[in-house]
């Protein structure tokens, strides 16, 4: 429409008959200054004037409004009324007043039919509006103007954002310039070509090429790419251009200066609308970061390695955040794959053993009071196929907080259950050796005690039958060395019996039927029992089986009864009840008697030593006893007894099922 | 003071108590003679005969007997001698030559010295020479 107006307004400058405007109606007084009223006779330039929204007057040689519309009005603030009291010199900014009036004059001397320009008017409120003016003339026969008809476009919201724009450029132009990478405008054609249409200075730096070389050509930068990764980069961007997905690379570049570097870019491809594709990115050196990195990388490697080898795990705890890690070696001690245990403090407690627990916590507290410089601790913990293993815990605080709290640990786990059962069991050792040599000087000192009182009277006899010449006497004397000869020869018999018993490396194990071979020594002893009306009752598993000595079980229950019988009580008759039981892992016989009883108060653990006796009998040798308990021991069962004076005696004997024969209990007399 | 005038010999082999007996005899024929085979029996005459006339001056202590041994003795002579009149010396006779009964005996003050049997004839006239 507006085109059409334009095209319209120069033809009818060119045509003079045709002017729409009604000269006639032009009033003299117009060539003299003064206002006329222009009719505009054509209706449809009349409406096109008067509704344009492009502002447009009619204006006098010397510069007066002659008639404005609306538009114009709107643009620059006024009134009708007020603009056709001015001329367009009062509202034009002086920088462009000169310009406009030559152009005026050169219209008026026609040497030309028309002139445009750029240029500012003041608003009313003083604001500049900037317009493109575009000005032709109406002249009459003789050439001579009439008056000139301006269209004044307001471009003040074009100017604006022109300059917004020039500004933005050369801020993001600067911006670009500070940034220590590079920002770059990538192009790439469909004939494959490429180049670097913008790239911020930095890029020159990066890249070690000039603006104008990769302007046109990115094989300057191309040939930058270090050969090996030459391939992998160019991938990376064909592959970025058919799927139009972000870019990212890092690679190395050999430069003309500063030689291998690295680089690192991120850009996104974005379809252009003629047929190349349009990247915009960053790229930066990132040699220091990529070697600080490595080294890193190899410090980490390093002790990697060192734990992989040493088959150690590790664990880093954050105590103030609650977070624990656990690597892969930490699980696998424990039998686990990494991902089925979750990095849970929680998953280290549920695993270690109750009993080592209160121990392992008390450790770790006095670490983090500050204690104890480093953390050390053994304890067990479960398996995944379920077995417990020892673990040698080492850990340290590495961090702490201005109140001295720790912040986190780091510590290791070492599998130590080889070294750990090892350690157990030379300690068993030690404890049966250590024993076993308690044992051996507490023999030697009855051994020497017992033949010593002997000999002590065997010289003392000697002496004396020498001393005396009374034949009575020295009778007498003899008697007596016979009597101690006698009496050595008893106690040689029980030492021998007691080494035999702690000296046999191997000794006969059978399968003995309990209750049969108890019967059997009833039968032996029948004599006795019917002399002193002896009731004997066996109770409880009739079938018991158990591995043993035959002769060794025989003494034992020979031993038992027969003390029950001896030590009796004369007051009533004596009752023994034998019970036999067996268990998962024992075998119990008891034998319980009625009879006087022994003050355990007073002579308790004594009862099971040598050469001790608890009733004043004659004939009790105070070593069957003692007997009894090393058979037993020998085979690693037990015999303890319950007992009250006067009321009776039960002696509770113990044979594991499995009997271990005690090779550690020889004794070298 | 005086000398020795009664000794008690309390041991459970009766053949060493047999022959202290011949060697006090010989040489000092108006000494008084006790003599028991246990502790027990010792500590029961010691509590129902403590006249100055019917105790002993001088005690010779075995340790190793059966009902009541000689350490068992001395924790109960300990208590009874607050009823006596008259000071008892104990000498500990025993064929033990372990430290630790050595050691043990010498650890009461009651007992004078530890003698191993059989006690030399010159140490035993020393003994019952000395002045109690």
């Amino acid at each position: 429409m507006f085109d059409n107006y334009e095209i319209n307004m120069h033809l009818y400058t060119l045509n003079y008959d045709h002017y729409p405007f009604s000269l006639r109606h032009i009033p003299v007084e117009m060539q003299e200054g003064t206002l006329i009223d222009l009719e505009i006779t054509d209706q449809r330039f009349r409406k096109a004037f008067e509704f344009s929204a492009i502002g447009m007057a009619l204006v006098s040689t010397e510069g007066r409004w002659l008639k404005v519309n609306k538009a114009l009005c709107n643009s620059l603030g006024f009134s009708e009324n007020e603009l056709l009291n001015i001329t367009f010199q009062d509202i034009t900014h002086p920088e462009d007043l000169d310009t406009d009036l030559q152009f005026v004059q050169k219209m008026l001397q026609n040497q030309i039919e028309s002139y445009q320009m750029e240029k500012r008017y003041f608003h009313k409120n003083g604001s500049l509006i900037w317009a493109l003016l575009n000005v032709s003339a109406v002249r009459d026969k003789q050439g001579q103007v009439l008056y000139f008809i301006s269209q004044v476009q307001d471009i003040t919201e074009n100017k604006r954002i022109t300059s917004d724009l020039r500004f933005h450029e050369s801020q993001f132009g600067h911006l670009a310039s500070l940034v220590p990478g590079a920002i770059f405008q990538f192009e790439y054609l469909p004939n494959g070509d490429s180049r670097f249409p913008f790239v911020s200075k930095g890029f020159m730096d990066v890249f070690e090429v000039s603006e104008e070389g990769v302007k046109m050509d990115s094989a300057n930068v191309y040939q930058r790419i270090h050969p090996e990764d030459f391939e992998k980069v160019v991938k990376g961007i064909e592959n970025a251009n058919l799927t139009f997905t972000q870019w990212e690379d890092e690679f190395r570049i050999i430069l003309p200066k500063k030689g291998l570097r690295w680089v690192r870019g991120v850009a996104r491809p974005e379809p252009n609308i003629v047929d190349s594709i349009l990247w915009y990115g960053y790229i930066y050196d990132n040699t220091d970061f990529k070697y600080s990195n490595q080294a890193l990388k190899e410090a980490e490697k390093r002790w990697q390695t060192a734990l992989n080898i040493s088959g150690d795990g590790l664990w880093d705890w954050n105590v103030s955040k609650g977070e624990m890690f656990y690597d892969s070696g930490w699980k696998s001690i424990l039998g686990y794959e990494d991902h089925e245990i979750i990095n849970d403090s929680a998953e280290w407690l549920k695993l270690v053993h109750p009993e080592d627990m209160e121990k392992a916590n008390n450790e770790l507290e006095n670490h983090l009071l500050g204690l104890s410089d480093n953390y050390r601790n053994e304890y067990r913990m479960r398996h995944k196929d379920g077995r417990w293993i020892w673990i040698l815990d080492r850990g340290k605080i590495i961090e702490r907080d201005e109140q001295h709290k720790a912040v986190r640990l780091i510590g290791t786990h070492t599998d130590i259950t080889e070294h750990k059962t090892k350690e157990l069991e030379l300690e068993k050792l030690l404890g049966m050796v250590s024993e076993q040599n308690n044992r051996l000087v507490n023999f030697a000192h009855i051994v020497s005690h017992n033949l010593r009182s002997h000999t002590s009277n065997i010289s003392l006899l000697m002496k004396m039958i020498r001393d005396t010449d009374d034949p009575a006497m020295q009778m007498e004397f003899l008697n007596k060395l016979q009597k101690v000869s006698d009496q050595l020869n008893d106690t040689i018999f029980h030492l021998n019996e007691v080494v035999s018993i702690q000296t046999s490396a191997t000794i006969d194990q059978q399968k003995i039927h309990v209750v049969n071979s108890i019967n059997n020594i009833l039968h032996i002893l029948n004599a006795q029992i019917l002399e002193n009306k002896v009731k004997i009752d066996i109770l409880g598993k009739e079938d018991a089986l158990i591995t043993f000595n035959q002769a060794y079980f025989d003494s034992i229950i020979l031993n038992l009864i027969t003390n029950a019988i001896k030590y009796r009580d004369q007051e009533r008759l004596l009752v023994i009840n034998i019970s036999v039981k067996q268990d998962h892992e024992y075998t119990h016989i008891s034998v319980q008697d009625n009879g006087l009883g022994v003050d355990l108060q007073r002579y308790g653990n004594k009862i099971f030593g040598m050469y001790k006796t608890f009733h004043g009998n004659k004939d009790a040798k105070g070593i069957g006893l003692f007997i009894t308990k090393s058979q037993l021991e020998s085979f690693g069962g037990s015999i303890e007894v319950e007992s009250e004076l006067g009321k009776g005696s039960v002696f509770h004997v113990k044979i594991p099922l499995t009997p271990t024969y005690q090779k550690y209990q020889i004794i070298e007399v | 003071m005086s000398h020795v005038k009664k000794i008690c010999v309390i041991d459970d082999d009766d053949t060493y108590s047999f022959l202290i007996k011949a060697q006090i005899r010989k040489k000092f024929p108006e000494m008084e003679w006790l003599n028991f085979e246990d502790g027990n029996d010792a500590i029961a005459y010691l509590t129902n005969n403590n006249y100055l006339d019917e105790l002993p001056d001088i005690i010779l202590l075995d340790i190793n007997m059966k009902l009541m041994d000689g350490w068992e003795f001395l924790e109960e002579f300990i208590e009874l001698k607050k009823l006596f009149s008259k000071n008892i010396l104990i000498y500990v006779v025993s064929s033990s030559i372990n430290p630790h009964d050595v050691e043990k005996a010498k650890s009461y003050s009651d007992v004078s010295d530890y003698i191993v049997k059989p006690i030399p004839e010159e140490q035993l006239i020393e003994i019952l020479s000395a002045n109690v």
